[in-house]
């Protein structure tokens, strides 16, 4: 984590949800430094924070205080369509629950990120399709999602991910609703996106999962517990 | 881009499939509302114009004045007037006309067939300044004391038995017969009356000098309101009153116009209160629309879709439903009202000219469509506005 400049920085930031008179402090002040290329996954009991935490990184919401610097530039303050666009170019959703547009078979599920980029057909359908078959799902292409298995649908969904070619992927809890089997098969992709550079961030419960990341973040309350070395991400 | 949209509204809308019919259904019923009323209002209109321009467009018509005033002395036109008329210049002859009421009998039947009392000199001429052309035989000619022409709708309609040439028929009593019938003229002057000469008929019902509207056809390149002033000073000094109405075709015309104008503003008013209630049925739609697609939204927000994506694509989804019942609704309603005009005519009226009107038709589409985009605003914001993190825990 010497290596590079942080690709991902929070600086104090935090978050507080207002439900009517009451505030629900959901993190309270992170300091946190991820670098471009790392392995980061993020573990805590449930309601700690971990998905606040991600949603902020990934621009889906704003800090409540404190500031969260993406490749350099302060979010907290960006306009709602400059959130948008890092959304879609920068970053890259992995989520537990699939999220995968039901309307839309699989490959135009992947390609849905390039439309708000402006990508034309053509160039989207030639690189949904190539995109689907590097996660071995050339053949279900034209499936819709609910004629896919839930392994499956997670991989076009890592595939839809990668739509744009985002810097960061964010996976919050990829394989929460998999059997072990079909989450190291999600896992090993992720994995090997690593190795090609890309920059991790998983969020999870399973500790076998997390020591697959070069570094491993404990969150509870909403506050950073403490940070593991993994061996270097390797099995 | 805009493609896509198109696709993905299409995509949603084949989804739910029922309720975007429903909601199309709405706007259908709204614009078909409105094209078929707005048709029928114009093909009453064109009959009318039609039947006023067969009344010839170089021709005034004098009648008594509607009841204004106390009926002091002489109150109907006479035929003094008429010859009062007939001395101004700019006219080619005057048709002074009674009409009459009277129960005619045919082998056995009786039915009430107005009779119009009419002239019988250049009785041919009169008829065929106004497009009459006979079915069979002849205009009647000043010899024909007991002579009478029938309209079409008279031969064909008014007795059990077909009435045709040489067939006798007693009126009040004495024998007449058929020395012509008419052409059928698509207008009901014509059709639907019995002309009998005009001596005869002063005998018959013993009215010597009465007039009940006296037809002026000018003299070639003779200005219609430029001879009206003249019949209207004329009459003014000769009788002494104002108690008749002197119109010219332009005149009556506008009228009717002005009448048919506001008939069609009601008919109008009417359907565009459907359509309006078939615009809340498309923002209810998308409202509804967009709490079921809460996380799909949040969704399309976290992979990179700005406000104005989210608002354009529901406004197009919006726009489509309109679109969609806009095309429905207008062939259909434009069918409706081909339908009943058709209905009409083979019921004997000819009273609506349905004509294809290319300009009703792409402006109601267009409006469909628009309405559709301005009912599906609110929805689009309300989508559009949705913070993304939160979508996505919705379930
Ligand atoms: N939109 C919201 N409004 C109000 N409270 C919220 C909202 N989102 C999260 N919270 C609260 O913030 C806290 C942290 O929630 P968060 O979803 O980040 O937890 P988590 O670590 O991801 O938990 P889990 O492992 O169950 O997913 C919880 O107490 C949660 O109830
Ligand atoms: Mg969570």
């Amino acid at each position: 984590m010497q290596k590079t400049k942080p690709i991902i920085e929070l600086d104090d930031a935090g978050k507080t949800y207002q439900m009517g008179t009451v505030e629900v402090p959901a993190l309270r002040g992170v300091n946190l430094k991820i670098h471009s290329g790392e392995f980061v996954s993020i573990m805590g009991p449930s309601g700690s924070g971990k998905s606040t935490m991600m949603n902020l990184v990934g621009c889906l919401d704003l800090p409540t205080k404190g500031s969260i610097y993406l490749d350099g530039q302060n979010i907290a303050h960006m306009s709602e369509s400059k959130l948008a666009q890092i959304r879609g170019k920068k970053i890259g959703f992995v989520f537990q629950k699939f999220n995968l547009l039901s309307t839309l078979n699989a490959w135009e599920n992947v390609a849905l990120p390039m439309v708000f980029q402006g990508v034309p057909k053509d160039e989207r359908r030639t690189r949904a399709k190539k995109l689907l078959s590097n996660v071995g799902l050339a053949e279900r292409a034209e499936h819709l999602p609910g004629e896919l298995s839930g392994g499956e649908q997670q991989r076009v969904a890592i595939a839809r991910a990668l739509a744009n070619d985002p810097e960061v992927m964010l996976a919050d809890e990829p394989t929460g609703n998999l059997d072990s089997k079909t989450g190291a098969e999600v896992i090993d992709i992720l994995q090997n996106l690593h190795k090609k550079g890309k920059t991790i961030i998983v969020v999870t419960h399973d500790s076998a999962v997390a020591r697959f990341a070069e570094r491993t973040i404990h969150i509870k309350d909403g506050q950073v517990l403490k940070e593991v070395i993994n061996g270097g991400g390797k099995k | 881009m805009i493609y896509d949209y198109f696709d993905m509204a299409y995509r949603n809308m084949r989804h739910r499939k029922k309720r975007a019919y429903l909601t199309i259904i709405g706007i259908v019923i709204g614009i078909a509302a409105i094209v078929a009323l707005i048709s029928l209002g114009t093909g009453l209109q064109n009959a009318v114009e039609e039947q006023f321009g067969k009344l010839g467009a170089d021709s005034i018509r004098v009648v008594p004045g509607s009841l204004r005033g106390p009926p002091v002395g002489v109150t109907g036109l006479t035929t003094k007037d008429a010859e009062v008329i007939d001395g101004i210049h700019g006219i080619k002859y005057i048709t002074p006309m009674l009409f009459l009421n009277e129960q005619v009998e045919y082998s056995g039947g009786k039915a009430f067939v107005p009779i119009i009392a009419y002239p019988t000199d250049n009785a041919e001429e009169r008829f065929s300044d106004f497009d009459v052309s006979f079915y069979s035989g002849r205009p009647f000619t000043g010899s024909d004391k007991k002579g009478v022409n029938i309209g079409f709708k008279v031969s064909k309609e008014a007795f059990d038995k077909e009435l045709s040439v040489r067939t006798k028929l007693r009126i009040k009593g004495e024998a007449f017969e058929v020395v012509g019938v008419f052409g059928e003229t698509g207008t009901s002057e014509f059709d639907n009356n019995i002309y009998m000469p005009i001596d005869s008929a002063r005998d018959l019902f013993d009215k010597p000098d009465e007039v009940n509207v006296i037809l002026v056809r000018l003299d070639e390149g003779a200005v219609s309101e430029d001879v009206a002033e003249d019949i209207i000073r004329a009459l003014k000094r000769s009788r002494g009153n104002e108690n008749f109405d002197v119109f010219t075709p332009e005149q009556i015309l506008d009228q009717l116009g002005a009448i048919l104008g506001v008939v069609r503003l009601v008919l109008a008013g009417i359907a565009a209160i459907s359509l309006l209630v078939g615009g809340i049925g498309i923002m209810n739609a998308m409202y509804t629309s967009v709490l079921e697609r809460t996380r799909e939204i949040g969704i399309i927000k976290s992979i990179g879709a700005r406000k104005q994506d989210i608002v354009i694509m529901f406004l197009i989804e919006a726009g489509f439903i309109g679109l969609v019942g806009g095309l429905i609704g207008a062939f259909s309603g434009f069918t409706l009202s081909y339908l009943m005009g058709v209905a009409a005519n083979y019921a004997g009226y000819s009273l609506l000219k349905i004509v294809f009107d290319t300009e009703l038709i792409l402006f109601s589409i267009s409006f469909a469509f628009i309405v559709g985009i301005v009912s599906g605003v609110l929805p689009a914001l309300r989508a559009a506005s949705l913070e993304p993190a939160e979508a996505l825990r919705y379930e």
